[in-house]
């Protein structure tokens, strides 16, 4: 928890992010209440916290695009509303937020333009995520995991001090969801990224410290290493009716199986495989924080 | 005497004093800026004091007149006075309130000055004559009963308008030193008055107040005479520049390093409004092209029932009123603007508007800024296409046609549409996603739809003069309505209203 800042406005002695006793919300109704904590490190910053816990109202809040009720929010010593603070942020929703009717190359130009970014970064960024065959296509065309690359490269417009993803693997496939977290691990030298994520094992892969929030409280702002998960529960589908060895329970049509982690994945596949079982789908059953939180 | 048409030579006057001012705007932006700000301010602060000057004229000229007789003094002063306090203190209240919010700088105190003279030059002054010109010459070469009233009545009136070449082309010249005079003044009351504000110095505010008293000399030009006239407003306009370019010498060369700071916010509007502006044409094509197709279709009709009229008047009243309907569809070809606005809340995109800086009033003023470029194109389009239909069917156009044009539908269609788009915006910001006719579109249509038809119920009980009293009362209330919609928006709406609800 925070007290007593060195408070020095906009200079090198302010913290990169500071949250300072801060409540904030929508029309009055408080989702985040008394929130503390500062960041003066370069890392990744896994915000964790099961749905409806307050991560998106923490990403705006810091945006600067929701007021806090009380407290301060800042970044790099300026307050997060203004135009200081949000030159030295940039922020990833979990919505797309691509003008409609637009193709991709022209909806990156716009928000090149309003950024303050150049031609350059554009083809940059199209560079970046591969985006070439897709630059002329409007963005109501695109597959769920294309509107998800297109949306991530715009973060990747302009170069900032602090960057704010919201869930941006939602709704991608492992491969893909694979491919962005590479980008924000080469996007994190130098950089403060707050990657906020509902998943406790890609929470891991990316990054080494992690706030986790919980009914709007910070629950724990500390090492990723410091979370314990007792378990990790994978849910087998199979394309018969066979029985599947070594399961110790099923739950609807999945075989569950309890690994130490999803690193352990691979091999569970390899041997039911080797077994002669057809598989069909694997997933995880249970969220982990839901765990985390009992 | 013999009818015959105006010389045209009277034409260059007005072509000569747009082109210029026009020119003089694209110099300036291509040399070193001129934004749309600046245009728009230039128009608030001109078009506010212009109003406020006919309001104040209107009731008290006359009985002034009677009161002071033929004291040319105070005749001089009260003309002066309002230029002073109405054109040169409205030009400075519109520029210090928009260097509040951000939206000029002091860089921009030349394009403020020769957005002013724009206005005044070449949409009030040369746009308007340039109209005139083009009626009466049209209506002269058509022949006819009225061609012949309208030349006796002329004769009378402006019989310099049938002089010779070497006469016309005096006026011309004496028309182009006048418009040129005006010219230096509005430039150096409008570079003041921004310098004033940029730099919190009074002493610019006090330089730029005085000038506003060359329309003093206006009430001696029958006993200067016309000549003598002219050149004393050109060497008073002149001492004006020069005395306003040597005071701010200093100012200016600071003005673009000063203004630097402020810059990205009138940039980010400019992209905003060139982005959603392209986005509204082709969201609101549709109901562009029906609400234009459907204004010629009822020209035709029109044209085609004035034909059937066999009486000497009714036909060219029957074919020359579709301006009376043109405000009702233009709400319609105008959806566009909001459309956009309504989707970008939805889809999120005001989420990263807002993260990157752009603040509510910018998303308001792109919005409103959109929709009236989607009012030009519609009304521009349907005003010509059914000009140029009257003329194929065989009509002859007239004065009248022209002024319902230029003072009810022109006015009343930017007025109610931006009043409607304001109340769309904020209506579909303070509510939950509604489908159908009580979505935020739906309302606003008859939102933009009802001062349309409340002028033209009340016209039949308002005529003449008393007319346009009623036409610029209700864009008066609708102008004050957007602007006072654009403060609280500005001021109390929050951020969070524009978030999408997914």
């Amino acid at each position: 928890m925070v007290e007593n800042y060195p408070y020095t406005s906009g200079t090198s002695l302010s913290p990169v992010v500071l949250f300072d006793s801060v409540s904030s919300g929508y029309s009055g109704r408080k989702v985040l209440e008394n929130v503390s904590f500062q960041i003066d490190e370069p890392a990744i910053y896994v915000v964790l916290g099961p749905n409806g816990a307050g991560k998106t109202t923490l990403f705006r809040t810091l945006a600067g695009i929701l007021k806090p009720y009380s407290g301060r929010a800042e970044i790099g010593g300026y307050s997060s509303e203004s135009q200081q603070a949000r030159k030295q942020l940039d922020y990833l929703t979990h919505i797309d937020g691509m003008p409609e009717g637009m193709s991709v190359i022209n909806a990156l130009r716009f928000y090149a333009n309003i950024a303050g970014a150049t031609e350059t970064d554009v083809q940059r960024v199209i560079n970046i995520l591969d985006l070439g065959d897709l630059s002329f296509k409007r963005f109501g065309q695109l597959s769920q995991g294309q509107k998800k690359r297109v949306s991530v490269g715009r973060i990747f417009l302009k170069e900032k001090k602090v960057y704010l993803l919201d869930e941006p693997t939602s709704n991608m496939d492992p491969k893909m969801a694979g491919d962005i977290r590479d980008l924000v691990l080469r996007l994190s030298k130098d950089k403060v990224v707050l990657y906020s994520s509902h998943n406790l094992f890609e929470a891991r892969e990316i990054g080494s410290k992690v706030l986790v929030i919980k009914n709007g409280k910070l629950a724990l702002f500390g090492n990723i290493s410091d979370i314990k998960t007792e378990k990790y529960t994978i849910g087998v589908r199979t394309l018969g009716a066979e029985e599947v060895p070594n399961a110790f329970g099923k739950e609807g049509d999945y075989y569950l199986f309890e690994l130490s982690g999803p690193q352990e994945v691979p091999r569970l596949i390899s041997k039911l495989l080797a077994k002669n079982v057809q598989i069909r789908e694997v997933k995880e059953m249970q969220n982990p924080l839901e765990e985390l939180f009992k | 005497m013999r009818m015959q048409n105006i010389n045209m030579l009277y034409f260059l006057s007005p072509i000569v004093m747009i082109a210029f001012s026009i020119g003089l705007i694209a110099y300036w932006k291509i040399k070193k800026r001129f934004t749309i700000w600046a245009l728009l301010l230039s128009l608030v602060a001109f078009a506010g004091a212009i109003a406020l000057k006919y309001v104040v004229q209107y009731f008290t000229a006359q009985p002034f007149a009677e009161v002071v007789g033929g004291n040319l003094v105070a005749l001089g002063l009260y003309f002066g006075l309002q230029t002073v306090f109405f054109e040169v203190g409205g030009a400075y209240l519109a520029a210090k309130i928009a260097f509040s919010y951000g939206k000029i700088r002091a860089d921009d105190a030349e394009g403020y000055g020769l957005g002013l003279a724009f206005w005044e030059n070449a949409v009030l002054i040369g746009g308007s004559a340039l109209l005139n010109f083009i009626v009466i010459y049209a209506t002269l070469a058509g022949g006819g009963s009225v061609a012949q009233q309208l030349f006796d009545s002329l004769s009378v009136s402006s019989p310099e308008l049938f002089s010779s070449t070497f006469t016309a082309l005096q006026q011309v010249g004496f028309s182009v030193i006048e418009r040129v005079s005006s010219l230096f003044l509005h430039f150096s009351w409008g570079l003041l008055c921004v310098f004033a504000v940029a730099f919190k110095k009074n002493r610019f505010l006090l330089l730029a107040l005085p000038m506003g008293l060359a329309d003093f000399i206006v009430v001696y030009t029958g006993v200067l005479g016309i000549l003598n006239f002219e050149l004393l407003l050109f060497a008073l306009s002149l001492l004006c520049i020069i005395v306003t370019l040597w005071f701010t010498k200093a100012e200016r060369k600071n003005a673009s390093s000063m203004s630097l700071s402020i810059s990205e916010g009138s940039m980010r509007l400019t992209s905003l409004v060139k982005t959603n502006f392209k986005r509204a044409l082709s969201f609101g094509s549709v109901y562009l092209i029906i609400c234009i197709a459907l204004s010629l279709l009822l020209g035709g009709i029109l044209n085609g029932v004035a034909s059937m009229v066999t009486d000497a008047e009714s036909p060219a009243i029957i074919s020359q009123s579709f301006p009376l309907i043109l405000p009702l569809l233009t709400v319609m070809g105008s959806f566009g603007g909001l459309m956009v606005f309504v989707s970008d809340r939805t889809k999120g995109v005001y989420e990263y508007l807002i993260a990157y800086g752009v603040n509510v009033s910018e998303i308001f003023w792109s919005t409103l800024l959109t929709t009236l470029g989607l009012v030009t194109i519609t009304l521009g389009i349907s005003i010509i296409g059914n000009i140029v239909l009257l003329l194929l069917m065989g009509g002859t156009m007239q004065l009248a046609m022209f002024e319902l044009l230029l003072l009810y539908t022109i006015p009343i269609s930017y007025a109610s549409i931006a009043f409607m788009t304001m109340a769309g915006m904020i209506w579909s910001s303070i509510t939950r996603r509604i489908p159908g006719v009580n979505s935020p579109i739906g309302i606003a249509t008859l939102l933009g739809i009802g001062p349309c038809l409340v002028v033209l119920i009340l016209s039949s009980f308002f005529t003449g003069s008393s007319f346009l009293l009623l036409v610029g009362g209700v864009t008066l209330i609708l102008a004050v309505l957007v602007v006072a919609m654009l403060v609280v928006a500005n001021k109390s709406m929050n951020r969070e209203r524009l978030l999408s609800e997914a």
